[in-house]
C-alpha cells in the first residue's frame, strides 16, 4: 500500500480541475512548456476529441489536441501497393486507435467513455487481424490457421520485396 | 511476457537507396537519445512505479519502443538494399561493413557501440518520469534532425510518424508526473 493508491480521490481531484478550464482549450502538446491543465477537455466527459483512426494512424497521434506538426510536413505513408497491404493498412489504423487510447486509459482509468472507444477500435482490429490471417498467414503465431507452419512464411515485415 | 505481431506498427517501403541517411539513421538505434534506450530505461523503470498506473504506462510505451526498433532496423537496412562495398566506404559505413558486412548493429550515427548507460534510473518516481520526459523530448529534437537530412517522402513519413510519437508520450508521462506529483501534496 503507498500513497498513490487511491485512484477514486485523484479521479475526482481532476474532474474538478479540470471543468474550471474553458471548454476546447489550444493545447500544445507540451514540445515547448505547455500545462497540461489546460487540456482538451470538455464539461461532459474527460476524453478529448478524437481523430479517425485512419487520420490518427497516418499522424501518429490519435489526439488532435497534441498533434503538432513539424516544418509544415505532411504527415504520409505509402500507398498500399496490393490487397494485402491494404488490409493491413486497416488492420493497423486501428490498432494504433486502440493503443493510443490503451496509454491514455493507463493515467485516467475510470474514464468510461475511453473505454468504450477502446472496446470499439480493438473489435475492429481483431475483425481484421482474424481475415488477414485467414488469407495470408499469421500475425501472432497464435494465428496459424493453416495446415502447414505458415509462420515461418516470407516475407516479414522489414522485407519490401 | 512478451509477444511478437509479424506486422510494422506503420507501413515502411524506401525503394531509393540511400546510406548516409542509413548512417544517419543508427543514432536512432543504438545512439544515446535512440529507440533502443528509450525501451530498456522505461521496461526497466517500471519495476518500481509506485501503482499500477505508473506500471502500465511504463510497460506499455516501453513495448512500443520495441516495435520503434524494429521500424528503424527495417529503414536502415532498406536504405543499405544492395550497396556495394565501395558505395559503403563511400558513405564513411567502410567501418562498419569491415565489422558487420549488410548486418544491422546498434551503434549510433558515428560508429559508436550502444552501451546501457545511455538509460537512466533512480529508484525515484518524479525524477524517473521526468528523466523519461527528458527521453522523449531528446528523441523529438533527434527526428527533426533526421528530417532535416532528408526529402525523400518514403523517410520522412515514418520518421514524421516516430516523431508525432515522442510528442504523445512526452504528453503521457509529464501527465502521469503532475498526477503523482498533485497526491504527494495531499
Amino acid at each position: 500500500m503507498n500513497q498513490y493508491y487511491n485512484y477514486e480521490e485523484c479521479e475526482n481531484g481532476f474532474m474538478n480541475s479540470y471543468k474550471k478550464e474553458e471548454m476546447n482549450s489550444d493545447w500544445n502538446p507540451g514540445v515547448f512548456g505547455c500545462d497540461t491543465n489546460k487540456s482538451v477537455m470538455n464539461d461532459l466527459e474527460r476524453l478529448p476529441r478524437l481523430y479517425s483512426p485512419y487520420e490518427a494512424y497516418q499522424r501518429g497521434n490519435l489526439f488532435p489536441g497534441l498533434y503538432q506538426g513539424y516544418q509544415g510536413i505532411n504527415p504520409s505513408m505509402p500507398e498500399p501497393k496490393n490487397q494485402r497491404m491494404e488490409l493491413l493498412s486497416y488492420l493497423g489504423a486501428y490498432a494504433f486507435a486502440a493503443h493510443e487510447l490503451n496509454l491514455y486509459l493507463d493515467n485516467y482509468p475510470n474514464d468510461r467513455e475511453a473505454v468504450k472507444k477502446f472496446k470499439e477500435y480493438k473489435k475492429e482490429a481483431n475483425k481484421a487481424k482474424e481475415e488477414y490471417e485467414k488469407l495470408y498467414g499469421p500475425i501472432t503465431v497464435t494465428g496459424v490457421t493453416q495446415d502447414t507452419w505458415t509462420w515461418v512464411n516470407e516475407p516479414w515485415p522489414w522485407e519490401n520485396k | 511476457m512478451f509477444a511478437y505481431q509479424k506486422r510494422l506498427q506503420f507501413p515502411i517501403d524506401i525503394k531509393k537507396k540511400d546510406l548516409k541517411m542509413a548512417k544517419m539513421l543508427l543514432s536512432q538505434y543504438g545512439g544515446p537519445y535512440g529507440e533502443l534506450a528509450a525501451s530498456l530505461q522505461y521496461l526497466n523503470q517500471r519495476f518500481s512505479m509506485p501503482d499500477g498506473r505508473g506500471k502500465a504506462l511504463l510497460t506499455d510505451i516501453g513495448t512500443e519502443e520495441l516495435g520503434h526498433i524494429e521500424m528503424i532496423c527495417t529503414m536502415v537496412q532498406q536504405l543499405m538494399k544492395g550497396a556495394t562495398f565501395k558505395e559503403l566506404k563511400d558513405a564513411c559505413l567502410g567501418g562498419h561493413y569491415a565489422q558487420f558486412d549488410h548486418a544491422l548493429y546498434p551503434t549510433d550515427a558515428s560508429g559508436v557501440p550502444f552501451t546501457i548507460t545511455y538509460t537512466q534510473t533512480t529508484g525515484d518516481v518524479i525524477a524517473d518520469l521526468e528523466s523519461d520526459m527528458a527521453a522523449e523530448q531528446r528523441a523529438r529534437a533527434t527526428y527533426e534532425h533526421l528530417m532535416d537530412m532528408t526529402d525523400d517522402p518514403a523517410v520522412l513519413g515514418p520518421l514524421s510518424f516516430l516523431r508525432q510519437r515522442e510528442i504523445v508520450h512526452y504528453a503521457r508521462f509529464k501527465e502521469l508526473r503532475d498526477i503523482y506529483q498533485k497526491e504527494m501534496k495531499k
